[in-house]
């Protein structure tokens, strides 16, 4: 079929082969015709020749005769006879003079001229004029059979006159009559010398005069056949259509450029709307859908058909009432909720815009809408961990202050508890012993340890409740802490840039309290290159550490301006702070979150200038050894 | 009960000087220091082994309780002082670790009233057992020093109450040197009969004495 599909292309060239096949056609047959037609030509020319001889010939025998006759009526020539009034008494030789002889003399046959005749002589006929050209004779012998060797009658006429003559008018119309001597040369014509018959021609012996042809050449040309009427008509209508062909090709091609145009286009158009993540409607002003896309189809599961025929109330009734028929051009959107056909809530951001026609009048609606619930759903599962992050961070916090209070009463607690029940004793050894003094001292004690127990309770209130300690790798929890943050920390200009090592063993840890950590480090980090006007880089590490040798480390290293001599343990003094609002505790907890895994931190200045903070984890296998059961 | 100090350690100033003052109106002798090291240079400088215990409270600098622990453990006084630990954070893994190293008790700070001297009271009887049992071991010790190669390795067949002829065929020696050798084990040891030398190996052993027990060494 592709030799057809090929050929269909040139389709448009099909009456321009048929012209020319046609022309062809015609002008065959025009040249054949023309060939025929010369053949006829040449046999008319042929026969008319013929003819034209046979009566010329005839007409001179004729001639002949009658002066034969003549001739045979002439005495014998003698002294005593007058050749010219002989002559001139036979009515032959008037009539012949009248026809066309011109002079006729009588010769004896001593060849003497014994008389004359002219024709100028005859009354009537005017002096003829010179003769121009060749002129011929008629002889006939005067002798007879009983008269042996008299003499000679000889006419001479010319023999223009003869091709010229009113008999043959219908053939000098047609025809130059010439008379050609047999080397060509032109006896006389019809014709003007000067001008030149150029048909068809033909030559024959003229058998009346020796060594003469008679030639007829047809006066009107025979046209070529290219320059016949059909051709001409052909050779104009081929021109023509060759020039329609040209102007119909150029319009196919505008229209096939035209419409490929358009074909792309609709394709474009098409491929737009399907493959758009955009769900797209179009609804007139009243409401009724009139077209929607694929994705919108997906977005809500049903077909358009079933969008067509049955339009399923999409919207949750009880949020949008009423919303369907009466669309409102927002360009920020509107966001509203969906029902997909099998149930589901979708939440969906629609931008609806009016629908124009070409007129420019307002015929409906276009409606884009965009299908936002997984990127809710995202926004919400990511605010819940950052909830949980933080209300992990606050009751880190407080356990942290209730722990640090804890530490801080419970020493002079501790000494006044001792003072008072060192007194007790004391006053035991009394001799005068003082009621009053023993039940105040005892009542100092029993105060203090009151004093002991609230803050006991208080703290095992608020400190950390058991961290849930699972076997975990470092490095997602890493990448996680860094993911939440990283929002934060780009727009504070700080770019983190990770070295997670893939051959780390697994911890023992409680994985939000290790994030918090990190949260915490990588906080410190963007805080301490807050004010920095040099590129702000975070490098975070993780690799085994040698000493300890095996424990997993992760190290976070900051541009900022260091440590400044502060050493670990200044750092991690609870309410220490650098910061005008750190409540510094914020390094008091990761060291005491660490120090509940068995792990460490350490804090050094780094190679590059800033702070670099790490922290170890013993790995898995050790931490499980470690712990007490 | 005299020769006792109980050796205290605590970098508060506060806590130090009261429990100072509370053992005292109990009649202890108390030796304060502030640091670890400062402790641990206390304990090295005496000239006799110390007697009594330590209270050591868990977080100091630069040494933390537990570290101090550590190095009166490597120092031999691990199973001669009792060790008792005070702490504002009840860290439960910390106390059961150091309870595991061998330390006395936990106490946490602040303690209810008359828990700290109970507890100091039964780690001071504590200690007089150790240390009546550490000065018999040493006794022990030095009567066992004082055998010659071939006693010792006579005792455990004459513990295990072999008879003489046995005793010389299997160490192939006669008969009169082996009385002679169980004569001066018992002399030298004090005692009368197998059974008192078994109970004595027994004890020896337990109390980790060198005694080679190996009848087959050379």
């Amino acid at each position: 079929m592709d030799w057809l599909a090929a050929w269909s292309r040139y389709l448009w060239a099909l009456p321009l082969f048929l012209s020319i096949a046609f022309t062809a056609l015609v002008v065959a047959w025009a040249q054949d015709n023309d060939r025929l037609e010369r053949d006829t030509l040449r046999q008319t020319v042929m026969a008319d020749t013929l003819s034209l001889e046979a009566q010329l010939t005839s007409r001179l025998e004729t001639e002949t005769a009658t002066l034969r006759a003549a001739a045979a009526r002439l005495p014998a020539p003698g002294p005593d006879i007058n050749g010219n009034r002989q002559l001139a008494a036979l009515p032959d030789i008037a009539a012949g003079m009248d026809r066309r002889w011109l002079s006729v003399i009588w010769l004896n046959a001593n060849g003497q001229i014994v008389g004359e005749a002219r024709r100028d002589q005859r009354p009537g006929v005017q002096r003829m004029a010179e003769i121009q050209g060749i002129t011929l004779h008629l002889v006939a012998p005067t002798s007879d059979e009983r008269r042996p060797q008299t003499g000679q009658l000889i006419a001479r006429y010319d023999p223009a006159d003869l091709i010229k003559s009113k008999d043959f008018w219908w053939l000098a119309a047609q025809y130059q009559v010439q008379l050609v001597t047999g080397l060509g040369e032109v006896i006389v014509s019809t014709e003007n010398p000067g001008r030149v018959a150029a048909g068809e021609t033909y030559d024959i012996p003229f058998r009346a005069i020796a060594d003469a042809q008679l030639r007829l050449t047809q006066r009107m040309r025979q046209p070529h056949w290219f320059s016949t009427l059909p051709v001409v008509l052909m050779v104009g209508f081929l021109f023509l259509i060759t020039a329609a062909t040209v102007l119909l090709r150029r319009q196919m091609n505008q229209v096939a450029r035209a419409e490929s145009a358009w074909r792309t286009e609709a394709a474009w158009r098409q491929s737009l709307e399907e493959s758009a993540l955009v769900g797209l409607r179009a609804r007139d002003l009243e409401g009724r859908l009139l077209f929607a896309n694929r994705t919108f189809c997906n977005m809500v599961g049903y077909t358009l058909a079933e969008l067509m025929e049955q339009p399923p109330n999409l919207e949750e009734r009880a949020l949008q009432k009423g919303h369907a028929s009466k669309p409102r051009s927002k360009p920020e959107g509107q966001e509203t909720r969906w029902r997909h056909r099998d149930g589901r809530v979708l939440d969906v951001m629609v931008f609806e815009s009016p629908l124009v026609d070409g007129r420019g009048q307002q015929v409906g609606w276009m409606g884009s809408i965009v299908d936002v619930t997984e990127r809710k759903r995202l926004e919400e599962l990511e605010r819940r961990q950052r909830e949980v992050l933080a209300n992990h961070a606050r009751l880190s916090t407080l356990g942290e202050v209730a722990s640090t209070l804890a530490h801080e009463l419970n020493q002079p607690l501790t000494s006044i508890v001792s003072y008072s029940e060192g007194i007790a004793k004391a006053l035991e050894r009394q001799t005068h012993l003082d009621p009053e003094l023993v039940a105040a001292a005892q009542a100092l004690s029993g105060h203090a340890a009151q004093a002991g127990d609230i803050v006991h309770r208080i703290r095992a209130r608020l400190a950390r409740q058991d961290p849930v300690l699972e076997s975990s790798a470092i490095n997602p929890l890493v990448a996680h802490a860094i993911g939440m943050l990283q929002r934060d920390l780009k727009r504070t200009g700080i770019d983190v840039s990770m070295e997670l090592d893939t051959n780390l063993p697994p911890v023992h840890i409680d994985r939000i309290g290790i994030e918090q950590v990190i949260s915490n480090l990588l906080r410190n980090a963007g805080d301490a290159m807050a004010l920095s006007t040099e590129a702000k880089h975070i490098h975070v590490r993780t690799y085994l550490s040698q000493q300890p040798p095996g424990w997993v480390t992760v190290e976070v290293t900051d541009g900022g301006t260091g440590l400044g001599g502060r050493d670990i343990e200044t750092l991690t003094e609870p309410f220490f702070s650098t910061k005008r609002e750190g409540t510094g505790l914020g390094l008091a907890i990761c060291r005491s979150i660490l120090e509940s895994h068995g792990g460490v931190l350490h804090a050094q200045d780094a190679p590059t200038g800033g702070a670099q903070f790490s922290f170890s984890l013993p790995p898995e296998t050790l931490a499980l050894e470690a712990t007490p059961t | 009960m005299t020769d006792q100090t109980v050796f205290l350690c605590d970098d508060d100033e506060g806590v130090r000087s009261s429990i100072s003052f509370l053992l005292r109106q109990h009649g202890l002798r108390v030796a304060a220091c502030t640091s670890g090291p400062e402790l641990l240079a206390v304990l090295d400088a005496s000239s006799v082994a110390p007697r009594g215990i330590c209270i050591l409270d868990v977080r100091m600098e630069p040494m933390s309780g537990l570290q101090v622990h550590e190095a009166l453990i490597s120092r031999g006084l691990g199973a001669r002082m009792p060790v008792l630990f005070l702490s504002g954070h009840g860290d439960i893994p910390m106390a059961v670790g150091a309870m595991a190293r061998g330390a006395f008790s936990f106490v946490e700070k602040p303690y209810a009233n008359g828990d700290l001297v109970q507890l100091i009271q039964r780690a001071l009887e504590l200690e007089v057992q150790w240390h009546s049992r550490m000065a018999r071991h040493d006794a022990l010790r030095q009567l066992m020093a004082g055998l010659s190669r071939q006693q010792v390795r006579l005792m455990p067949l004459v513990a295990a109450g072999e008879l003489n002829k046995t005793i010389a065929w299997k160490m192939e020696l006669s008969v009169r040197t082996v009385e002679e050798h169980r004569r001066k084990i018992f002399d030298r040891l004090n005692l009368h009969s197998a059974a008192e030398l078994a109970t004595l190996l027994a004890e020896a052993r337990a109390a980790g004495i060198d005694i080679p027990i190996d009848a087959d060494a050379p």
